[in-house]
């Protein structure tokens, strides 16, 4: 044992400045989360804030529009949970059978681009592009004689109108971590398919599916942490009073009830809530994870 | 008699703080904000520019930053953390927010100054406050004052912009009732008002989407038209009671003329899902022909409707009045902002000294050094006997040296005023905007009238449409803090409110549905918040 100490001892030291940062800046402000059973007030501090218990989780649970609001965020984070995981898969799959390189490369730049636009932006411009009065997306299906529909103001439309939006915005980004895994496929796998007499497909099928089967449960598992949140900056922007029904969310409704509150406990209260569920789901992914595709990530 | 004492005490003070200086200067601390609005002079800044010098030289106080922020909203996380850190506040506090005031107060780290604004406010001062006494409810706790306003120039005030080149091509007069509106926005939505052959156009640009009263596109004036009744606001009821005025029943006879509206393809059909700024747009591009709002809409953003098309004409028009002649609009709070004072704070004397004389200009004060303005070669150029206010006028006749800046416009020195604000008194510009919209070739007499006569001919015009209705305000008699119901409920009550008013206007519910919504409203808190109102609005009355 002694020995071993003495032997790694250097690079324990190297690995020490980021475990001392990882306490200070993660570790020690979870101690903060003692404010969502407080009653905070800034000026007296979490030390000398008075207790209220469970108070502000019974409010959120005893809310008139809490269940509302929750149901809202799991649909649509559900929805773009999925469609941001096959979307990507299948438009990765396809960018990799592209020969031309230029051509590759155009279509990933431009796919990725709106990942880097902000929804206050987006936000606009999606109203002029959805409106009912000569929009695009309106006169392109007037085209098949389709009524002008009222995507952002619909309360039928406003949820697929969110995640197809936000599926549009970050399936390219997605994407790209599934073309880091398929660019590391080792190519011998595919000429030997070849000579065995494999056409593209049964080479997608048998070779390129199964190599990245792997990092698709690594995402997949990753983004089931956020099943509770359905997107603030998004909905924020796009939602509107016509469409509360359907799509006010946890995070817009905290927004609203804090500007008028100003309370931190009840934010830090629905904060903890959200990763208490998110960390739930993704315990239990990960069990399923192991259990039924033997796969482990730590 | 006793006004007499209290001039003579103010005299004494003012003395006072003169011979104080003698051990050292006073030190008043200010957090600083300087942002891109702020200018400086070349060789200025925040720390050391005419207004710091001149505080130092004349009142002999050295101004000193606790801490300088570049966003607003940062100002108010800065008090938020000094509080939970207990650390140092700025001698002089502007909290952003009564619900931060009131933390404040709270807090017990600012202190009452009931006393002080007796013992030095100057006279003139006193009687302002006595006139405009309510944002003084806001700023008062258990009957001690803590704070003075920075008053707003009350130039608030919806009114309406019609485009005066349709109504030509429609032949229409300018509509001063409700049905006449009705018959305007009629033919704006299907009588090719603009004469492109294209059926493109509709009435009335509305922007629903936070509030029935944005800052622009607003439909405070379709409520007002049917009664003093307007959401987010409290009205005086029978028996001198507060009421929530959301909830009346003309609201609903203003939502059944909107569905009408709305049903006949009058509204923007996406008012519901726009904001100010997009709803303007539809004004702006020519898909609109009547917007209300804001007096200074003319500047901005309809100068760009000018810019887009030259031949654009829009004028303002008071607000139409309803079936029985009933006109509202929306009020503004006279406060603009609150100014607190930390509880170590000890020269409320040289305070006060400073915000009396700089009140000059707005008091017209002839006798006051700021008469004519704030600083000479700043917010106005002194050459050659003549005082300067206007930009063309500076390029004209003063030499380039003595510009205020390189283009030969003005530096607003109000921004970093960091003890007093901007210093401006309700209606203060309402005569000399009345006197130049009567006629446009009249000479300012003061420097109040020099100030409006550079603001142009749709400030001027639009200006006295909004006076010639001042009258006509809904007024909100509630402005204390947020009630224990409110704290917890409000939220609720905003989101049943909007949806409701949506669902009517837009069809989806019958009109009849708005009686539903009012009983909810009771059932969720309502009845609850307008007794605790009430328990406030009784505080307040002597």
């Amino acid at each position: 044992m002694k020995k071993y100490w003495k032997r790694t001892w250097p690079l324990h030291m190297l690995l020490l400045p980021s475990v001392i940062l990882l306490i200070i800046f993660q570790y020690i402000p979870i101690l903060g989360i003692v404010i969502a059973f407080q009653n905070y007030k800034p000026w007296l501090g979490i030390l000398n804030s008075p207790w209220a218990g469970w108070e502000h989780f019974n409010y959120l649970f005893t809310y008139p529009a809490s269940l509302q609001v929750i149901t809202n965020t799991l649909i649509i984070a559900f929805f773009k949970m999925i469609t941001n995981l096959i979307v990507p898969f299948v438009f990765a799959l396809l960018l990799n059978e592209v020969r031309r390189m230029s051509f590759k490369r155009l279509v990933q730049t431009m796919v990725y681009l709106p990942h880097f636009m902000s929804w206050v932006i987006l936000g606009g411009i999606l109203i002029d592009i959805l409106s009912v009065n000569g929009g695009l997306v309106n006169q392109f299906l007037s085209l098949f004689g389709v009524n002008p529909i009222f995507f952002l103001g619909s309360p039928d439309w406003f949820r697929p109108t969110v995640i197809v939006t936000d599926v549009w915005k970050e399936f390219g980004f997605q994407a790209i971590i599934f073309l880091a895994a398929l660019s590391g496929i080792n190519p011998s796998l595919y000429e030997a398919a070849e000579i065995d007499g494999a056409n593209r497909w049964k080479q997608t099928l048998h070779i390129t599916v199964p190599s990245i089967t792997p990092i698709f449960i690594v995402v997949a598992t990753l983004s089931l942490g956020q099943i509770m949140n359905a997107g603030f900056d998004q909905i924020f922007n796009l939602y509107n009073p016509l469409v509360y029904s359907v799509g006010d969310i946890i995070d817009t409704f905290v927004y609203r009830v804090g500007l008028v509150g100003g309370s931190f406990s009840f934010g830090t209260a629905v904060g903890l809530f959200k990763s208490m569920i998110g960390f739930i789901f993704i315990v239990v992914a990960y069990r399923a994870a192991y259990k039924f595709a033997n796969y482990r990530i730590f | 008699m006793m006004a007499l004492v209290l001039v003579g005490m103010t005299a004494c003070s003012g003395n006072q703080s003169g011979s104080e200086g003698e051990d050292g200067p006073i030190v008043i601390t200010v957090g600083g904000l300087s942002d891109s609005t702020v200018e400086f002079k070349d060789g200025e800044d925040l720390e050391d520019n005419v207004y710091t010098r001149w505080l130092k030289e004349e009142k002999n106080i050295d101004l000193q930053y606790e801490f300088v922020v570049s966003k607003a909203e940062d100002y108010a996380t800065k008090l938020r953390l000094a509080l939970s850190s207990g650390s140092r506040l700025p001698d002089v506090i502007w909290p952003n927010t009564i619900e931060l005031a009131h933390e404040l107060i709270e807090s017990g780290k600012v202190k009452a100054i009931g006393d002080d604004i007796e013992q030095y406010a100057s006279p003139e001062l006193k009687q302002l406050y006595e006139e405009h006494p309510e944002p003084f409810a806001s700023l008062s706790r258990d009957g001690k004052v803590y704070g003075i306003p920075g008053y707003s120039s009350m130039t608030g005030g919806t009114v309406i912009w019609i485009r005066q080149d349709w109504l030509d091509h429609v032949g229409l007069e300018a509509p001063k009732t409700m049905d006449e509106m009705e018959r305007v926005l009629d033919a704006f939505t299907h009588e090719d008002p603009d004469q492109n052959g294209k059926d493109d156009t509709f009435g009335l640009a509305l922007a629903l989407k936070n509030s029935y009263n944005d800052w622009m596109a607003t439909a405070d004036w379709i409520f007002g038209a049917y009664g003093d009744n307007l959401s987010g606001h409290w009205v005086e009821g029978e028996g001198g009671n507060l009421v929530y005025g959301g909830v009346q029943p003309s609201v609903k006879e203003a939502l059944g003329t909107m569905n009408r509206w709305m049903e006949k393809g009058y509204i923007d059909p996406e008012a519901g899902i726009k904001d100010a700024n997009k709803a303007g747009d539809a004004f702006v591009n020519e898909k609109a022909g009547v917007i209300a709002g804001p007096y200074w809409m003319g500047a901005f953003p309809l100068e760009n409707l000018a810019a887009n098309n030259p031949g654009a004409n829009y004028v303002p028009l008071p607000l139409p009045a309803g079936p029985d002649g009933q006109i509202g609009r929306a009020w503004t709070n006279k406060m603009e902002s609150m100014i607190l004072f930390s509880s170590e704070f000890k020269h409320m004397d040289a305070y006060f000294d400073v915000l009396n004389e700089m009140s000059g200009f707005s008091f017209g004060d002839e006798s006051s050094p700021f008469y004519k303005g704030f600083f000479n070669g700043y917010d106005y150029v002194e050459y050659d006997g003549k005082t300067y206010y206007k930009k063309e006028e500076i390029i004209e006749h003063v030499p380039e040296e003595q510009w205020p800046k390189s283009d030969g416009g003005f530096i607003n020195v109000q921004k970093y005023f960091s003890l007093t604000g901007d210093l401006e008194h309700p209606y203060m510009f309402d005569e000399p905007l009345l006197k130049f919209s009567e006629n446009p070739e009249a000479e300012p007499a003061n420097p109040i009238e020099s100030t409006v006569v550079k603001w142009g001919k749709y400030h001027w015009n639009a200006g006295a449409v909004r006076i010639s209705q001042n009258e006509h305000t809904i007024v909100n008699a509630f402005t204390g803090l947020p009630t224990e119901t409110m704290m917890t409920r409000s939220e609720l009550m905003d989101k049943l409110e909007s949806e409701a008013y949506s669902k009517i206007i837009y069809g989806e519910q019958p009109l009849d549905y708005f009686d539903t919504f009012v009983e909810n409203w009771k059932k969720s808190g309502g009845e609850q918040m307008t007794q605790e109102v009430n328990a406030w609005y009784e505080s307040t009355r002597p």
